[in-house]
């Protein structure tokens, strides 16, 4: 019940994004179908750039939604309500999972239905019996999802050292981030191995303009190791906000 | 009676500076304390203990006879000395959210301290002075019936005015003999007459406690004329 109260308190925080940032996406959306049949190629490319930056925004917007409180002192109050710091970390993760599925969402099926126009073929997974777009959509969201808490763990580091300067913060959120994706690479194959009972896939993109490569790999088990991994990383968040971060 | 607050031997320190010295302080339940002391004399830090906000180096710390812990805090109002409250929120949306939180809240007096605060629900928090804004903070604390009360400096900054309408709220609220208050403020003269128990702090550590009317017969003064001594 807590937890719902904070989620509301968090999308009603964010609300800019649904109020103004819908309109404009939607609209780039509509430009881009309308001059789509001028400009196939450029509009198709145009097309790419929310996909790739919409993790990079919320990444920033999920951070920065916790910057915001550390700076107004607004985390002083949330901190005095009887609530565990896991709902905390919990109700403003699943607020920008909602931002990055419905702006992604919309992000894709433009890409999508572009590419589509363009006689493109996109990632199919042969061992599953979805549609193309479905698997695009979901392998996108499954990889993203993940990189959310597993980003914030070192920021969450910093933040439970007390009175750091800005450059050692920075310098602390680099090292960290560099040496949790070593120990990622040493966590891969030991996840992939506890997954292995998970199909393999097939992907395999062709197009027109003559782009064809697929291949089997080892897909689902990293997937699943990979999602592990950033599970791991959301208990140390919560762990770190429970009990180390200082108001 | 029991203890409210049993504190043995807590040091906290932070890069450079010792908040608290190997500081010891029991206060009984059903008291009304004045923690007075002068800027970065370590009452802030003080109230960040006893909420659990920051944890000691050394000694421990028990609030309403257990450590402090997230759930404690259902049990305890705490009215920061910052500017805490979100500026987005209306007063009606911070009152329901802060609410949903809470057993012990009070619709009744939630009605009665917005008339006796004069705080307008429907504005925004950013639109308001500060003086308002502290009305509004210690407002959420009084709509409870906690056992514990902890006030940040709440005179501080604000005009007279809100100074005595927030002096007002706390002595139309408070649950003689139920509740504990702990009340950190540079404005002795007008809160002294709120108190029981004075206890005065300075670099980390007590400088003199004891009960305000002890206090008073003992020096043949008010509090803050003793404030001014022991400080001076």
């Amino acid at each position: 019940m807590k937890f719902n109260f904070l989620f509301l308190k968090e999308l009603k925080q964010e609300k800019t994004w649904f109020i103004m940032g819908l309109p404009i996406f939607i609209g780039i959306g509509i430009a881009l179908l309308l001059f789509a049949k001028r400009w196939p190629t450029q509009c198709f490319f145009l097309s790419c750039i929310p996909i790739i930056a919409m993790p990079i925004i919320v990444l920033q917007n999920l951070l920065g939604s916790y910057t915001k409180e550390w700076r107004a002192n607004t985390f002083q109050y949330l901190f005095s309500l009887p609530v565990r710091g896991w709902h905390i970390v919990f109700a403003k993760l699943a607020v920008n999972i909602v931002i990055l599925v419905v702006f992604s969402f919309i992000a894709s099926s433009l890409f999508y239905t572009l590419g589509k126009n363009m006689e493109v073929e996109f990632v199919d997974i042969a061992r599953l019996p979805y549609a193309g777009f479905k698997n695009f959509w979901f392998l996108y969201i499954l990889l993203i999802i993940p990189a959310l808490p597993f980003h914030l763990f070192p920021y969450m580091l910093t933040k439970s050292l007390t009175k750091i300067s800005k450059l050692r913060e920075l310098i602390i959120i680099v090292v960290s981030i560099g040496l949790l994706i070593i120990l990622f690479n040493y966590f891969l194959p030991f996840g992939t191995k506890m997954f292995s009972f998970l199909p393999e896939a097939t992907i395999s993109m062709i197009g027109d303009n003559g782009i064809h490569t697929s291949g089997s790999a080892n897909f689902f088990p990293g997937l699943a190791a990979w999602t592990l991994w950033g599970i791991i990383m959301l208990i140390g968040d919560c762990i770190i906000v429970d009990k180390h971060i200082e108001i | 009676m029991g203890l409210v607050l049993d504190l043995k031997n807590v040091t906290k320190k932070y890069p450079g500076v010792d908040a608290l010295k190997d500081f010891s302080l029991s206060l009984d339940r059903g008291k009304i304390v004045g923690l007075l002391g002068p800027n970065g004399s370590g009452k802030t830090t003080l109230m960040k203990l006893i909420m659990g906000f920051i944890k000691p180096q050394k000694g421990e710390v028990k609030v309403l006879g257990v450590s402090p812990n997230p759930m404690i805090r259902e049990k305890i109002a705490y009215v920061s000395e910052l500017d805490v409250l979100y500026p987005w929120m209306t007063v009606r949306e911070i009152l329901d959210f802060t609410s949903h939180f809470y057993r012990d809240w009070e619709k009744a007096k939630e009605s009665e301290l917005l008339q006796l605060l004069a705080i307008e629900q429907d504005k925004k928090i950013g639109t308001f002075s500060y003086g308002m804004r502290t009305r509004v903070r210690v407002m959420l604390a009084l709509c409870r019936k906690p056992e514990l009360v902890l006030l940040d400096d709440p005179f501080s900054g604000i005009d007279l005015v809100s100074r005595e309408k927030v002096q007002d709220a706390l002595l139309k609220t408070y649950h003689y003999k139920e509740q504990s208050i702990v009340l950190a403020t540079h404005i002795i003269d007008e809160a002294e007459p709120l108190f029981d128990e004075v206890v005065f702090i300075e670099k980390g550590k007590i400088n003199l406690q004891g009960k305000a009317d002890d206090l008073r017969e003992k020096y043949s003064k008010n509090i803050t004329d003793i404030y001014k001594e022991v400080f001076k």
